[in-house]
């Protein structure tokens, strides 16, 4: 995070700015996070955040205990993918972005983060967020690789096959990037 | 031919609506680098969340696409009278005598820097369109002789006497209309240019107005309608995706199945040519719309191309560099 704002602040400043700029999304943020509470993190800081019953946002310095839901980044990750260096994908198949809990908590910490992404096209406080935190440089880190398999290697050429001819393959040709 | 900017007047009720842009093409036949530098304008220019966009990407054979995409409040976008320029890309236009795009982008370790001169014949007057739901408008400029030089990926290039193109576009729509546009430009090594435009929906199953306009020996002809046949085959993707935000937010876009392969059959009566164009690589561009939900990818297909035939009586058997920008 900027050297003037921590990730809790920073958590709050983005849903203060989604309530603010676009309550629709707001309102969809809130239906896809329920009572949901989700363990986020990005470099060496954590906040456990979550929405009450009554709509309110609340974001806390990590507690006791482990959280069912984690989600977990660096800025350089951040970096690389606001400056289209780094796929999403990538950044997942090779551990930079890190989501851990049970499917349904995990489909939604990602659709929210879509939908902060989708509102903040339409939202300058939002944008200068992005703006805020690509103005601090990352800690230098290797690239990551752009050849990283979707599929483990342990998948036989014959399964791929089958997989291909039912058209179940995530990605026929290989990676992106 | 004269043009200027077509920003909106403050009275304008259409203004949240604005879109413009110019763009510049360069093809160098010596390295087969094909670059693009574009700056454009979203939205009612005043508005705080209008967007200014300043993209430039040079492919490199062999390397890849360098450049990236530079996003900021349109409010930050400098205009001209036929210039536009946020603090990293610039083109400005004086049709009559150069064109110049600058690209600096440190982070990407990119650099690029145009000058065009006109080296072609007048390609016509600016066209109006229905699009989507509301219109679109372009000057097309000259063809190019464009001198310059490049930092692509630690490589350096220097453009000496390369093949360009430049147009400017404006209008009133929203992205994420049912609408979209094939367009090409050709630019062959002994100097021909032929530049496809055809309007389309968003999926590209129907196909509006077509023009076909080659440039041969210093005349030009134009093929309309049904005297155009465009076929595509085989499959790319993009290897490259713009801006980082919008990339990450459709995801599900970065495996888009393209065209490897694009031929254009054309015959008027008097002149005919037949060019087939093969796919070297492909660039994602993802548009959003600032004033009201909505998003528009385009993707430009660079590669190179083999045209033979006749035009303007002359005998055409040309190879050379090209771009295909589908959008939609």
């Amino acid at each position: 995070m900027p050297a003037d704002r921590g990730l809790l602040a920073f958590v709050g400043a983005l849903v203060a700015g989604l309530d603010a700029g676009d309550p629709t999304a707001a309102s969809r943020v809130r239906a896809l996070a329920g009572t949901r509470t989700a363990r986020i993190g990005l470099d060496d800081e954590s906040v456990d955040v979550r929405f009450a019953a009554d709509g309110s946002f609340h974001a806390t310095s990590v507690g006791e205990g482990a959280a069912p839901c984690r989600g977990r980044t660096d800025r350089r990750t951040v970096h690389d993918l606001l400056d289209a260096r780094l796929e999403i994908r990538d950044a997942v198949l090779s551990g930079r972005i890190e989501a851990v809990g049970p499917v349904p908590d995990v489909a939604a910490m990602f659709a929210v983060v879509e939908v902060l992404l989708a509102a903040s096209v339409r939202l300058p406080a939002l944008q200068s967020l992005a703006d805020e935190l690509l103005g601090v440089p990352p800690a230098p880190g290797a690239p990551t690789r752009a050849d990283l398999a979707w599929y483990p290697d342990e998948i036989t050429p014959a399964e791929r096959a089958l997989l291909a001819d039912l058209d179940l393959l995530a990605d026929e040709t290989g990676p992106v990037g | 031919m004269r043009d200027h900017l077509r920003r909106p007047a403050a009275d304008d009720p259409t203004r949240a609506a604005y879109k413009e842009w110019l763009h510049v093409n360069v093809f160098d036949h010596a390295s087969g680098a094909i670059g693009l530098v574009n700056v454009s304008v979203h939205g009612d220019p005043a508005a705080p969340a209008s967007r200014g966009v300043g993209a430039a990407l040079v492919h490199v054979p062999g390397l890849g696409w360098g450049g990236n995409a530079s996003v900021v409040s349109a409010r930050e976008v400098d205009g001209g009278l036929l210039s536009l320029a946020t603090s990293a890309v610039a083109v400005a236009v004086d049709p009559s005598s150069r064109v110049a795009a600058v690209a600096r982008l440190p982070r990407d370790g990119f650099e690029v820097s145009l000058e065009g001169v006109p080296a072609g014949a007048e390609l016509g007057a600016a066209s109006v369109m229905g699009f989507g739901s509301g219109h679109l408008s372009w000057s097309i400029y000259p063809r190019l002789r464009v001198d310059g030089h490049a930092t692509v990926l630690g490589q350096e290039l220097a453009f000496v006497g390369a093949g360009g193109y430049a147009d400017h576009n404006w209008g009133r729509w929203w992205w994420g209309d049912d609408a979209g546009w094939d367009w090409a430009c050709w630019h062959g090594s002994d100097g021909l240019l032929a530049v496809l435009s055809r309007m389309t929906d968003r999926a590209h199953t129907t196909v509006g107005h077509v023009l076909l306009t080659v440039e041969v020996a210093g005349r030009v002809v134009r093929f309309v309608g049904d005297q155009v046949l465009v076929e595509v085959s085989g499959t790319t993707m993009p290897s490259r995706r713009l801006p980082g935000a919008l990339a990450a937010l459709f995801a599900d876009r970065a495996a888009e199945r393209l065209p490897g392969r694009v031929e254009v059959h054309a015959a008027n009566g008097f002149d005919a040519l037949d060019l087939e164009f093969d796919v070297r690589d492909v660039a994602q561009l993802v548009m959003a719309e600032p004033t009201q939900p909505g998003f528009a990818f385009l993707h430009e297909l660079v590669g190179s191309f083999r045209c033979v035939g006749r035009a303007a009586g002359c005998p055409i058997d040309a190879v050379g560099l090209g771009v295909v920008e589908r959008a939609g």
